[in-house]
């Protein structure tokens, strides 16, 4: 370092002239109030989402507890094969929808109802 | 642009993409509670009124063996209760019988030449176990899915049941045209009853199965009793056995049941969507398929329990509908200016309705012929009012009123205004373009 330096830091920095210190001004008031609205704005976006992530997590548990209570746990006597269930349920609306245009299939071909 | 710059806009970017992601999260979870909300209340409301909403409060109570007549059909129809879900089961020796199909015209020809088929030992056995079967008090058949077989085929018994019930009627045809009335009626009978029984299955296609019976049995019946002489005592049985076939409660009670399989199937498809998806891709149109892999994907969640909800209530008031005659529900349609359903899926209950009351029509036909036949016998004519006639008639579900009659010569004619909801004189329709077209239905005794 050299002696200019200390000496120079100890110097008051000159003004800025007016029309240049008010824009620095300006400036630096936006940054402040951008880097406040975005600190507001981040937290409130976390707490927006830690209420969704209770309110999901309240519904559903309140939701599946209502629907054990209307419908309980599927199944008759041992759980069903849900594949199984699927496609004879596809078959009766394969059978029911050609029964409806008119395409009647081998089931109720013969007496045309 | 200034590295200060840049970060700043990508902090807003990043702001903006959190914010739209909450939103999209926010509406997320409104949708899901909303959707869910009201599924749980379509199904509270059904429930409030009594639908079973699961399989075993829709299953039909237990039976003892002894007593199912679904057993000893099974038997007679070479399956089990195992089988009878199978598609690749082998066709039963019943299946095999030449026995002519119910088509108009050509019919009276090929019963008389399936003489030497129902001759056979296996087809008197036949006959033989069909009536045994007929006469137990319960018919209770597996539900669909109900047994946990891979590549399970529901409905397979059904086929079975229309041959039995062709079967039966080229029986009762032939000992009509024989004179063997007594046999004939009670082949009838059989019919009836078993038809009685395939409505006892919970199901929608059961009831269409059990109207078409009753179709196969009536062309049968007209065959048998127009030309004959009925006594009090032989017409009772069968009037009687036909007021015990009560179409109407059966309907209802599958009605019921199609709740219960409805939310079943909601749940487990919930639980494992793929099945939805690999068996019903086939019948879905291309357009909507996107729609349903939405719907089945895990962001779809609220979008499906909407869509179960909206179902659900679609059915619940298409099942409120159906409480009701065929007539009363075109009454209701046009009262609220609502035009009648087409030929399209939702219109299955509305069409399978107006075949319903077809079928109760045939019987109730039937039944006004059998309570004539008893009242000439007794008195040596053919009443000029059908209210002479003492036996409780019931009446006319398409007019809700009493069925049309009147003497013509030495016989008389008794109709149903039919599903035109017109009377149309007892005039036989020539064959309609649209089925809510037809006029009455007749059955003429010439003598």
């Amino acid at each position: 370092m050299t002696e200019f330096e200390p000496r120079l830091s100890q110097m008051p920095l000159p003004e800025p002239p007016p029309a240049l210190r008010t824009r620095m001004l300006a400036q630096a008031r936006r940054e402040h109030r951008w880097r406040t609205v975005e600190r507001v704005w981040r937290w409130t976006l976390v707490a927006a989402a830690a209420l969704l992530l209770i309110a999901n997590l309240h519904f559903a548990q309140a939701h599946e507890r209502e629907m054990v209570a209307l419908v309980g746990p599927p199944g008759i006597e041992r759980p069903i094969e849900t594949k199984v269930f699927v496609q004879s349920l596809a078959h009766r609306q394969r059978l029911l929808t050609a029964w409806c245009s008119g395409e009647f299939p081998s089931e109720l071909k013969e007496e045309r109802l | 642009m200034s590295r200060s710059r840049l970060a700043r806009a990508l902090r807003v970017a990043g702001l903006v993409l959190a914010t739209l992601l909450v939103l999209a999260a926010a509406v997320w979870t409104g949708a899901a509670i909303y959707y869910g909300r009201w599924l749980e209340h379509e199904l509270a409301s059904l429930k409030a009124e009594g639908y079973p909403l699961t399989l075993a409060e829709a299953k039909p109570p237990p039976v003892d063996d002894s007593e199912n007549a679904g057993l000893v059909y099974l038997r007679l129809f070479g399956l089990t209760p195992r089988t009878m879900h199978l598609r690749e089961a082998s066709s039963g020796e019943l299946l095999r019988l030449q026995v002519p199909a119910n088509v108009p015209g050509t019919r009276r020809d090929a019963v008389l030449a399936s003489r030497a088929t129902l001759s056979t030992p296996y087809a008197r056995a036949a006959l033989a176990t069909l009536r045994q079967a007929s006469l137990l008090p319960r018919c209770v058949l597996p539900l669909p899915g109900e047994l946990d077989i891979p590549d399970a085929y529901a409905y397979r018994h059904f086929g079975y049941f229309r041959q039995a019930a062709r079967l039966l009627s080229t029986q009762a045809t032939l000992d009509g045209h024989d004179r063997r009335l007594p046999q004939a009626l009670d082949e009838l009978a059989t019919g009836y009853r078993m038809a009685g029984h395939v409505a006892a299955e919970p199901d929608t296609v059961a009831q269409l199965v059990a109207i078409a019976i009753v179709a196969i049995m009536d062309r049968s019946a007209r065959e048998a009793i127009t030309p004959a002489d009925l006594s009090p005592a032989q017409a009772r049985l069968l009037f009687y056995q036909l007021t015990r076939t009560d179409l109407m409660a059966a309907w209802q009670a599958s009605l019921r049941a199609a709740v219960a399989i409805k939310v079943t199937y909601y749940e487990l498809t919930r639980r494992q969507p793929r099945a939805f998806i690999t068996e019903y891709w086939e019948l879905l149109p291309r357009s909507y398929r996107w729609r349903q892999e939405l719907l089945y994907s895990p962001l779809g969640r609220p979008l499906r329990a909407g869509d179960e909800a909206q179902s659900l209530r679609s059915l619940h008031r298409a099942l409120t509908d159906e409480q009701l005659t065929y007539a009363q529900i075109v009454a209701r349609y046009r009262a609220e200016g609502r035009p009648l359903p087409e030929r399209a899926a939702y219109s299955v209950y509305f069409r399978a309705a107006l075949q319903r009351d077809k079928a109760i029509v045939q019987m109730r036909l039937l039944q006004a012929v059998l309570a004539l036949k008893a009242y000439r016998h007794q008195h040596g004519r053919y009443p000029e009012q059908l209210a002479a006639v003492s036996w409780p008639l019931p009446g006319d579900p398409f007019s809700g009123q009493a069925l049309h009659y009147r003497r013509e010569g030495k016989g008389f004619r008794v109709w149903s205004i039919g599903p035109n909801l017109r009377d149309d004189g007892g005039i036989d329709p020539s064959l309609p373009v649209r089925i809510d077209d037809e006029g009455d239905m007749v059955w003429v005794c010439p003598t």
